[in-house]
């Protein structure tokens, strides 16, 4: 649209809703507006231009809460056979509890596809989309306890509250679909630590993580639905506000902020119906429903394909409330059930959006806060251990079938190309086209950014 | 390799040929024989140094320039890039070293923090990746040859960091400004108009008209108390006003300052900047501080008596050591919320850094708040920009070091006694009577144990037969049997194979028991089952074994009679008796009589109701009732409040905001900048050198500090006007924005202090202001010269905060509440209270506040942000909270008056404190007048009140 031409759509529109009388026709012009972006002069959400080139134009976190261990999934150790039940050097590093000898996994791990990267058989159908994953195996964070792990894996530091990385990918890119939320976080009940793992801290509140506990396409947004009146009377009543603000703005012209807020009412007005509409799994095809499977997992993966494909900047799937994946005990049940959970909603995922392809500019995270100890808690279960855990990303910009980086010899510490959690992020924000160190926002006084002073872009696994 | 290969070696190392030499120099071998033989050479005229020197400018001069002086050279600090304080581009700065010591030690390897960094083992450096193992090695070389460095200087020049404090305005102290001149001699109401109106002409601006004053008593209204005028509110005031607009407007102003509603208005403006919440950052073991509201009444209230501010700064800071000026304990005590509701973080992973964070939070806190100063910046280097040293930070948080939060009784002590002694004399009732239950269930059990082997015998039979199927309850059971049906059930919990572990664990004596096969060709019954011999025999040996025990007890009973005759009741004297028993029989017993998992265990529930005989039930009953109606009737408990106590333990520094890297010691004091005398810096001086949170509070709520009373008058400017003269009005250093109007700043600021610190004589100031009269309307002229309105030629029109567009849409409604005070209310579940009384979290706003721009409660808020969003927009169509007012509203309408034009009327005074225009009522009556359709919840007139409601008149303030 060329300039000038916005102000007299603005005209038009007012003098309409001036002219519109008693007449109560049904208002077009606002949707008009909004798709082609005029809508959202003022908005925070609107999409605004990366710092470089992005190669993911939207990003799926599959937050597997509790932390998996890494020596039973992505980074096989033969050498825990060898030395089952005896206590390394290594093992004195601070855990959260006390932990015994080395325990070998219970789970055999299979070479998967052309690159023939190892997979544990608690993955089988993931194992067979590992051509386009790239697993990190040296990831390291700072603390072995939940609340700060998931709070430094979310925010980059390890005490609340700060804006977490989808808030800050909200602020920074924007959002394409105004009708949605820019960052949408499913978890059924809530996770531990809660809703400071989505929150926009510091940032305009609009860029909070939209917490769905269930996946009721009434319930998804507050207030998004309307309990009392008929679409239609309800579009009369809008276009009743409509009028009165009109009037109440011809003698105020030019003011941009009551112009926003009229536009705000229309785009809620859609919201009411486009939400509900993108959270509704049923909606898909049998085909499609088959290829995730059943279960509350399933759905949200799919949710979240349905959402990204919408325009949502950030989705987070979280496996489960509470922490699921934190086996102290027994994890031979326990990872193998939780992989059972996932396996096939995961691997349904990558090969959905790559059908559809949307994987090659959609960014997948798949790992927990942090990993679990090679040596025993117990005799059946892990410690916590951030000293070096795996975390594995698909699509949007990464190289697939390749590992990166490596543990010691019993996977316990990170030793080979070390990748922190800020590393992570700065790698994220990277592939989503933002300089980690430009995206900042000042407040008290002082310019704050996702990876604070840290961070390095991981370009090795740059495709 | 030998002498005859090694000297043209060296020759060509003489005549300079750098380039050849870091060819062949490149194996580490050849260079250490080359050190070996270095006395050799001397003869030749070549000194070591120059081989030192020579080898520097090939192998370790490239590698430095080429990989650390982007970020720690003279040149990168220039650019504000220098990392870690350390500079590696001078001979003196690695020697130096930065913020973790010295990066080099001439000849020692191991200290030469350069070497670890670059071997990545303690810090990892250069962050892009690892250098090759050849050029660690030449380093480790050159270290230990003692590190030969001809660079005395750096390329570049450091640009001066000091900062000349006396050059900032905001710290040179406010004057009185002459009065202005100015052309234009007949606008303007008061002083204030005088310096806004020069700086009008200064830049060829004029201001708009004034405001009608209609716009008026609705400006002044929510800005004061944050509520509407009624109707007749306005009536009364055009009526006056139409008299004399100036005293009709001083007598409006004078009349709501009165209002204990303002208080309710100005004191939630400052418990943003108090960033005041009612619980904890964190969510492990989260305590809600149900207190809290205590602080904020105490706010509203000092706000409503016009504490002067420098006494609210103090109270704030050190009620607790002012002395005592009256015995009012809410008004001295209350107001150290402002400390005691500070961040508490999770300690369990690092205490000591999250101590670290709960002082940043205080200082923080104080600092942008009072001061308008970011001193947290300080805490790991010098503020790049205020003259604010590290040291000043420590200096500061030395002053609440080693603070505990607290609980303030705001009670007598007298009080506080007699409610403990009440309490504890309840307690002590309690107490006996449930040791009084436990020692009946103990003693109950005790005659028990002489029939352990019958119950463990019919325990089988019963798990046995449930788990085949057969319907029979435990108390059917022990009837039939003639058992106790308490201790069967017992029993029968104990033996069920799922609890086999349990069991094993605790009497092995038992090994064997669920390892009894019983196979049925038919279902059994109570009567045809039958105990196996393997079970009869070890509930024999089992029952033999506590037979035993039971006799060692009462051997001890009987030898220790004369200690256990101390015992304080029944339960104390059987646990003394326990406690002496040998640790095979003390097990037996325990795991089968007296811990809580015993099958012979009554609980106190149980005791009363299974095992009492009718007359040790009426005496518990008694004895129940009696501590019973004694709570009923007790003191209700004396009010507290949240606050800390102590404090003041100097500090060192911690190097780079590290607490496990500890340097110089800090004296407690204030800024260097307000301090009159240096601190001193010996550290055993400094760390007793005396200073209070009072002392602090005294420095801060002085007149002559040049920024906390400038600070206070910019934000009630900006709480009045939408922004402030300062605009960063959390931060008036080098980085803040400058004033617009600093004379005026300056005038408000001296008269302030010498009108005794009031804040209502601010508002009288400004609200008698034609600055503060003026229409809100546009002016295309002025719009092109300064469209921001930067120099004031009109009013911002503001949208309305959350609570006063809240507790608007209550007034209007006629729900509102008017009840002040007291404990936090949910907005979700309350629907009538003032929404400054709403519970705040830190960690999960209300949904509302969140979606409304409520400032984040972790950190001090200097204004609130504005966002627009469809999230606004669904609570306005759709919350319960908008149709239940829409409701009333619409009741209060049409109750009051018959005909729809009166009806429309009523609505808009109500809404708008107006009458509708032409149009609008065209529009109402066409609304109204459509038949409501039969699906709808809403009534055509609820629908159109929900509007009026929704509506951006209501919503932005002229």
């Amino acid at each position: 649209m060329q300039e000038g031409t916005f102000d007299q759509s603005i005209m038009n529109r007012r003098d309409m809703l001036r002219r519109a009388g008693g007449g109560f026709a049904s208002l077009g012009l606002a949707g008009v507006l909004a798709d082609q972006g005029l809508l959202a002069a003022e908005s925070p959400l609107v999409p605004k231009s990366p710092h470089i080139q992005p190669r993911a134009k939207r990003i799926i976190h599959l937050f597997m809460n509790g932390g998996p261990s890494q020596v039973d999934t992505f980074d096989p150790k033969p050498a825990l056979e060898k030395y089952h039940g005896q206590r390394p050097p290594g093992a004195e590093r601070k855990t959260e509890r006390q932990t015994g000898g080395l325990f070998k996994s219970p789970f055999k791990f299979k070479q998967s596809g052309q690159s023939g990267i190892p997979v544990s058989e608690i993955f089988p159908e993931v194992a067979k989309c590992i051509d386009d994953i790239c697993v990190i195996r040296s990831m390291h964070t700072d603390v072995p306890n939940h609340e700060p792990s998931l709070l430094m894996m979310n925010s980059g530091i390890t005490q609340p509250i700060r804006p977490s990385m989808g808030s800050w990918l909200s602020y920074g890119l924007g959002t394409e679909n105004q009708n949605l939320p820019g960052f949408v976080v499913l978890c059924p009940g809530k996770p531990v630590v809660g809703p400071q793992l989505w929150s926009n801290g510091f940032l305009p509140g609009i860029h909070q993580g939209c917490h769905i506990g269930k996946l009721d396409p009434k319930k998804i947004v507050d207030h998004i639905s309307n309990k009392h009146l008929t679409p239609r009377t309800q579009r009369q009543q809008l276009d009743l506000i409509n009028q009165l603000n009109g009037l109440h703005s011809d003698q105020r012209a030019g003011d941009d902020k009551l112009e926003s807020r009229i536009q705000s009412l229309e785009v809620a007005f859609r919201m009411q119906t486009e939400a509900p509409e993108a959270f509704d799994v049923s909606k898909e095809t049998k085909a499609t429903r088959e290829l995730y499977g059943k279960g509350q997992f399933a759905d949200s993966c799919l949710a979240a394909r349905r959402l990204v494909e919408r325009g949502v900047r950030m989705v987070q799937v979280y496996f489960g409330g509470g922490q699921p994946w934190d086996d102290h005990s027994n994890i031979e049940n326990g990872h193998r059930s939780k992989g059972q959970q996932s396996d096939q909603a995961i691997a349904g995922l990558l090969r959905d959006l790559k059908s559809r392809g949307l994987l090659e500019d959609t960014l997948v995270l798949w790992g927990g806060e942090f990993g679990r100890t090679p040596v025993s808690e117990g005799g059946s279960g892990r410690d916590h251990n951030h000293h070096g855990f795996t975390v594995w990303l698909a699509g949007g910009g990464v190289k697939g079938g390749m590992t990166y980086g490596s543990t010691d010899e019993f996977g316990f510490a990170a030793m080979e190309n070390k990748v922190h959690v800020h590393d992570l992020h700065a790698t994220i924000l990277h592939l989503m086209g933002l300089d980690h160190e430009n995206l900042t926002y000042r407040y008290s006084g002082r310019d704050f950014r996702l990876t604070d002073v840290h961070g390095h872009v991981v370009r090795d696994i740059l495709a | 390799m030998n002498y005859t290969q090694i000297w043209p070696l060296v020759r060509s190392r003489i005549v300079r040929t750098l380039s050849i030499i870091s060819d062949t120099l490149s194996h580490p071998m050849l260079f250490k024989f080359r050190l070996q033989i270095l006395a050799v050479f001397f003869v030749s005229g070549v000194s070591a140094a120059e081989v030192g020197l020579d080898f520097f400018e090939a192998k370790i001069r490239p590698v430095l320039v080429d990989k650390c002086y982007g970020c720690h050279s003279v040149e990168a600090a220039n650019r504000g890039k220098l990392k870690g304080g350390l500079f590696l581009d001078t001979k003196k700065g690695m020697r130096k070293g930065g913020d973790t010591g010295p990066a080099v030690v001439p000849g020692n390897v191991s200290e030469s923090l350069i070497l670890k960094a670059l071997r990545q083992e303690e810090l990892e450096m250069p962050p892009k990746g690892k250098l090759s193992d050849e050029i660690i090695s030449d380093f480790s070389q050159w270290i230990e040859a003692g590190a030969i460095d001809p660079r005395e200087q750096s390329e570049s020049k450091l640009k001066s960091a000091k900062i000349d404090a006396s050059s900032h305005w905001a710290f040179q102290a406010p004057e009185e400004p002459k009065f202005p001149e100015v052309k234009n001699s007949n606008w303007g109401r008061s002083e204030i108009d005088g310096f806004i109106l020069r700086q009008l002409e200064e830049q060829n601006l004029s201001p708009v008209p004034a405001a009608s004053p209609r716009v008026l008593v609705r400006r002044i209204y929510f800005d004061l108390l944050g509520l509407p005028p009624t109707p007749d509110q306005v009536d009364e005031f055009l009526k006056d006003s139409a008299k004399d607009q100036d005293s009709a407007i001083g007598n409006l102003v004078d009349s709501l300052l009165k209002s204990s509603h303002y208080g309710e208005r100005w004191g939630r403006h400052w418990l943003d900047v108090a960033r005041y919440a009612e619980d904890q950052a964190h969510t492990f073991g989260v305590k809600k501080r149900v207190n809290a509201h205590q602080y904020r009444d105490w706010v509203i209230k000092m706000f409503n008596e016009d504490l002067p501010f420098d006494k609210f700064i103090k109270f704030q800071l050190a009620g607790d050591l002012i002395e005592n000026e009256s015995e009012d304990r809410f008004r001295q005590f209350a107001g150290l919320g402002f400390l005691g509701l500070g961040a508490q973080y999770y300690k369990n992973s690092d205490k000591a850094q999250a101590e670290a964070d709960e002082l940043d939070d205080t200082i923080d806190t104080v600092t942008r708040g009072f001061l308008g100063l970011t001193v947290s910046c300080a805490r790991c280097h010098d503020h790049k920009f205020d003259p604010i040293p590290t040291r000043d930070y420590y200096a500061l948080a030395g002053v609440f070091n080693g603070r505990r939060y607290s609980e303030i009784p705001l009670a007598g002590e007298e009080e506080v006694k007699a409610y403990n002694d009440e309490q504890r004399a309840i307690k002590d009732l309690e107490s006996k009577h449930r040791s009084y239950l436990k020692g009946i269930g103990k003693q109950e059990g005790q005659k028990k144990l002489g029939q352990v082997g019958r119950y463990l015998q019919e325990g089988w039979r019963l798990v046995t037969l449930k788990s085949q199927g057969v319907k029979i309850s435990d108390d059917e059971f022990a009837e039939q049997a003639g058992l106790h049906r308490h201790y069967t059930k017992r029993f029968r919990e104990m033996l069920e194979k799922g609890r086999k572990n349990d069991l094993m664990k605790r009497l092995p004596e038992l090994k064997g028991w669920h390892e009894v096969d019983a196979n049925f060709k038919e279902k059994p019954t109570f009567d045809t089952l039958k105990v196996p011999e393997k079970i009869v025999e070890l509930a024999n040996q089992f029952q033999n074994l506590v037979d035993r025990a039971e006799e060692a007890f009462t051997q001890i009973e009987t030898e220790k009679a004369e200690e256990l005759a101390k015992a304080r009741n029944l339960e104390d004297r059987l646990n003394k008796i326990i406690g002496k028993m040998e640790n095979d029989q003390k097990r037996l017993l325990k795991n089968i009589w007296y811990d809580g998992h015993a099958p012979l265990y009554a609980a106190e529930n149980d005791a009363y109701a299974k095992l009492l005989n009718e007359e040790q039930k009426a005496e518990a009953d008694r004895k129940k009732t009696e501590f019973e109606s004694l709570r009923k009737k007790a003191k209700p408990k004396y009010p507290l409040a949240h606050g800390i106590q102590g404090g003041g333990k100097a500090m060192q520094v911690y190097i780079r905001g590290n607490p496990a890297s500890k340097g110089e010691w800090v004296a407690r004091g204030t800024l260097e900048i307000l301090e009159n005398e240096p601190r001193p810096t010996d550290p055993e001086a400094a760390k007793k050198h005396p200073f209070s949170r009072l002392d602090l509070a005294e420095a801060i709520a002085s007149p002559q500090n040049p920024l906390t009373a400038r600070v206070i008058v910019n934000r009630v400017w900006q709480w009045h006007f939408g922004k402030g003269l300062v605009t960063t009005s959390s931060n008036f250093g080098l980085l803040g924005e400058a004033p617009t109007h600093p004379e005026l700043l300056d005038w408000l600021t001296v008269n302030f202090i010498k009108n005794g610190w009031s804040i209502k004589w601010l508002h009288r100031e400004i609200l008698k202001s034609a600055t503060y009269q003026l229409s809100s309307k546009r002016s295309s002229k002025n719009e092109e010269l300064d469209g921001d309105n930067r120099f004031r030629w009109r009013f911002d029109r503001r949208r309305l905060e959350v609570e006063a567009w809240r507790d608007a849409l209550l007034a209007i409604s006629g729900n509102l509440d008017p009840t002040m005070g007291g404990p936090t209310i949910e907005l979700s579940k309350n629907k009538t209270r003032r929404t400054v009384y709403a519970s705040i979290s830190r960690h999960q706003l209300d949904g509302m506040l969140r979606i409304f721009d409520f400032p984040d409660a972790n950190v001090s808020a200097a204004s609130r942000t504005e966002t627009t969003v469809p999230q606004q927009q669904l609570f306005v169509l759709n919350s319960d909270f908008i149709i239940d007012q829409a409701k009333a509203f619409a009741k209060r309408v049409t109750g009051q008056y018959d005909g729809v034009p009166e009806q429309v009327e009523f609505a808009y005074r109500l809404v708008f404190g107006r009458s509708p225009s032409k149009a609008e009522s065209q529009v109402a009556q066409a609304y109204l007048s459509i038949e409501k359709e039969k699906d709808d919840k809403l009534s055509r007139w609820e629908q159109y009140c929900q509007a009026l409601l929704a509506s951006n008149e209501l919503m932005y303030l002229d």
